[in-house]
């Protein structure tokens, strides 16, 4: 008896096995490297029928979610707390002033002139400066409740207002005309006084001078030595190395192995109005894997980077009828919803995203414009290195609503655990200027900041990335 | 005669160890100052924040800033009142003793008590030894915030009452 109980159990055992066995053999692996694999494939098909499918469903992304300041300056108390986006103190804080700002009543507030000397004062007090790094036209800052005066803004600048007008005030620089205006707000400023003191209560806080307080911003008339360089005025300047945590980068196995993955190839294909049914298709000497079709072509390079151009047409940001106010924002919101869409397909873990290009002077008619995003980990920009230059994870070229040529690399960035230490700001500076040295142009910095440097073989450096004045120019600084 | 050899050998190390100490504490800035030293009256750096030899601030936790010669040797002292001795400056757990780089800029933290602060900087350059290239004396005055609230109190007071008067 007990041996015919135990040679049931062997023979379950063994047909178990066999069919774990079968079920490897036939579905996870390819049977040849490249092109058509049956079983792979209806493996997708059939876990797609039944709903075990790794695609998921395309995600649109409201303008909200786009438009944001890219990091928030709380200062008080002689001290400077900098929440950066994707931080839990940004969500916190950022959250209150959205509130804020949805309950104020910029229209019924008049604004007046202010100069820099109260723009710089208000920096120095107890405020609240919302830097978004970009430049945008006040229209597209009314799709976030933000009615303000100007044209086009990049910081605002919220305080508690003082003992004269105990009211919160917005100070608004218009990035075109430099003027500087200023607006009482109707609330209670007690929730602004609210956030400014919890951030820099903390022990840890300190002062971070702006690059105005240290007069790093201009050159000293009666000066003996002058400036070798000059920084915008809102720089912050870090006094000490920064540390940041390390991370790695991977391109995800669906990317690496696109051609066994037909629902994400096809998913991807639909975002560019292509169809694998009508495209040519072929693979290149560099095994990138190529669409074409009588307008465009789409590349997918298993290190990771997708490559759309389109020589007529292209695709669609905003329908025809769509109302002019309403053009920008649909066309922007339609760019997010894509890049989101193409990590969400490809299973790659979706870092926080910021525009980095500016976004004035726009319009339905007018509409010819490169963007370009970047992806942002633990706070910091995360930059693909090309021979050693740095570039941005995702550009786009949009010719009359019309995408025209975009790329982006699709990688997972994952933090290792152990952390790394930059130069301070000032050594990183003495290094542009051994670096840039020999130009004749004065050298005027408009942006410096720590970032990742990703190269195409998975190692990620952190360096010192700065922008010159009238340039989009990116110029990689190494740490040492 | 080996172990004359020994001493002899030992003494000559010793003796090396002391002139290469003594050179390193003559180029060096020195820890403290007893007095505001010489000069050789050269100009190397050009202090920008603050504006002014005699300057007042709110703010405790200071940054001091300028534009040196690129490649000299900036150090930050403070007067200790009890002892009369300048003492090196100490920020984030190091002393504030900077080479200037390229750009030519130059940033020390200093914490400020209330107050008078004297502080003093000093520029060593590369070739000087004993002599300081440059020497700036600051007068940093610290005002606590309850002076501050005080004096805004004050001159608030004063306007309504100016306001209130041409009316």
């Amino acid at each position: 008896m007990k041996k015919e109980i135990f040679k049931n159990i062997t023979l379950v055992l063994l047909i178990t096995l066999s069919i774990f066995l079968f079920y490897q053999i036939w579905f996870s692996e390819k049977l040849w490297p490249d092109g058509y694999n049956f079983f792979t494939i209806n493996k997708q098909n059939l876990l797609k029928t039944i709903g075990f499918s790794n695609t998921t469903d395309k995600v649109t992304v409201a303008i909200e979610d786009i438009i944001m300041p890219k990091r928030l300056v709380i200062t008080g108390n002689g001290k400077r707390y900098i929440a950066t986006k994707g931080s839990d103190e940004y969500r916190e804080c950022y959250s209150t002033i959205v509130k804020i700002i949805a309950n104020m009543d910029t229209t019924t507030s008049k604004s007046v002139s202010a100069d820099k000397s109260e723009w710089n004062a208000a920096l120095k007090s107890k405020s609240i400066l919302l830097d978004f790094g970009s430049v945008y036209s006040t229209d597209l800052l009314k799709k976030i409740n933000l009615l303000l005066p100007g044209s086009a803004v990049k910081d605002v600048i919220i305080t508690p207002g003082d003992t004269i007008i105990p009211k919160p005030i917005m100070y608004i620089k218009d990035y075109l005309t430099g003027e500087i205006f200023k607006l009482t707000i109707d609330i209670s400023d007690s929730d602004i006084e609210d956030i400014i003191e919890t951030y820099v209560s903390a022990e840890n806080v300190k002062n971070m001078p702006f690059a105005f307080e240290l007069g790093f911003d201009k050159t000293k008339e009666e000066g003996n030595i002058t400036n070798n360089i000059l920084l915008d005025p809102n720089i912050i300047i870090g006094l000490k190395n920064e540390n940041m945590q390390a991370i790695q980068s991977y391109t995800p196995e669906i990317i690496t192995d696109i051609s066994n993955y037909p629902l994400v190839l096809d998913n991807i294909l639909k975002l560019f109005n292509l169809n694998q049914n009508s495209t040519r298709r072929y693979i290149e000497k560099n095994d990138a894997l190529v669409f074409v079709d009588k307008s465009a072509t789409l590349k997918i390079h298993p290190s990771g980077l997708l490559e759309y151009s389109a020589e007529n047409g292209g695709i669609n940001l905003y329908s025809e009828s769509v109302d002019n106010k309403d053009a920008v924002p649909q066309a922007i919101s339609n760019i997010y919803s894509i890049v989101r869409n193409i990590m969400r397909f490809c299973n790659v873990t979706e870092p926080q995203l910021q525009i980095s290009s500016d976004l004035y002077e726009l319009s339905k008619q007018n509409f010819t414009t490169e963007i370009d995003i970047d992806y942002f980990v633990n706070g910091h920009p995360a930059m693909i290195l090309n021979n050693d230059n740095p570039i941005h994870p995702v550009s786009i070229k949009i010719e009359n609503g019309k995408i025209v040529s975009y790329s982006q690399y699709i990688y997972n960035l994952n933090t290792t655990g152990s952390m790394l230490n930059t130069t301070p700001m000032i050594k990183a500076l003495d290094n542009l200027y051994s670096k840039l040295s020999n130009t004749e142009n004065e050298l005027i910095v408009s942006d410096i900041y720590t970032s990742y440097a990703s190269d195409t073989h998975g190692g990620v450096k952190i360096a010192w990335c700065a922008k010159l004045k009238g340039s989009d120019k990116i110029i990689f600084i190494e740490t040492n | 005669m080996k172990a004359m050899l020994k001493k002899t050998l030992c003494a000559l190390i010793a003796l090396a160890a002391m002139m290469s100490t003594c050179a390193m504490l003559a180029l060096a800035a020195p820890s403290e100052m007893a007095d505001v030293p010489a000069s050789n009256g050269m100009l190397y750096i050009d202090i920008y924040n603050p504006e002014t030899v005699v300057s007042t601030t709110t703010q405790s936790d200071y940054v001091l800033s300028g534009v040196a010669r690129s490649g000299v040797v900036v150090s930050v002292y403070y007067l200790e009142r009890s002892t009369g001795t300048y003492k090196m400056v100490w920020a984030d757990n190091s002393p504030a003793v900077q080479t200037i780089g390229a750009s030519g800029y130059f940033a020390q933290r200093i914490f400020l008590t209330e107050g008078r602060n004297d502080i003093l900087v000093r520029v060593d350059s590369s070739e000087s030894d004993e002599i300081a290239a440059q020497i700036v004396s600051l007068e940093i005055n610290l005002l606590v915030d309850s002076f501050w609230d005080r004096f805004r109190s004050t001159s608030q007071n004063m306007e309504n009452e100016l306001r209130d008067a041409f009316r």
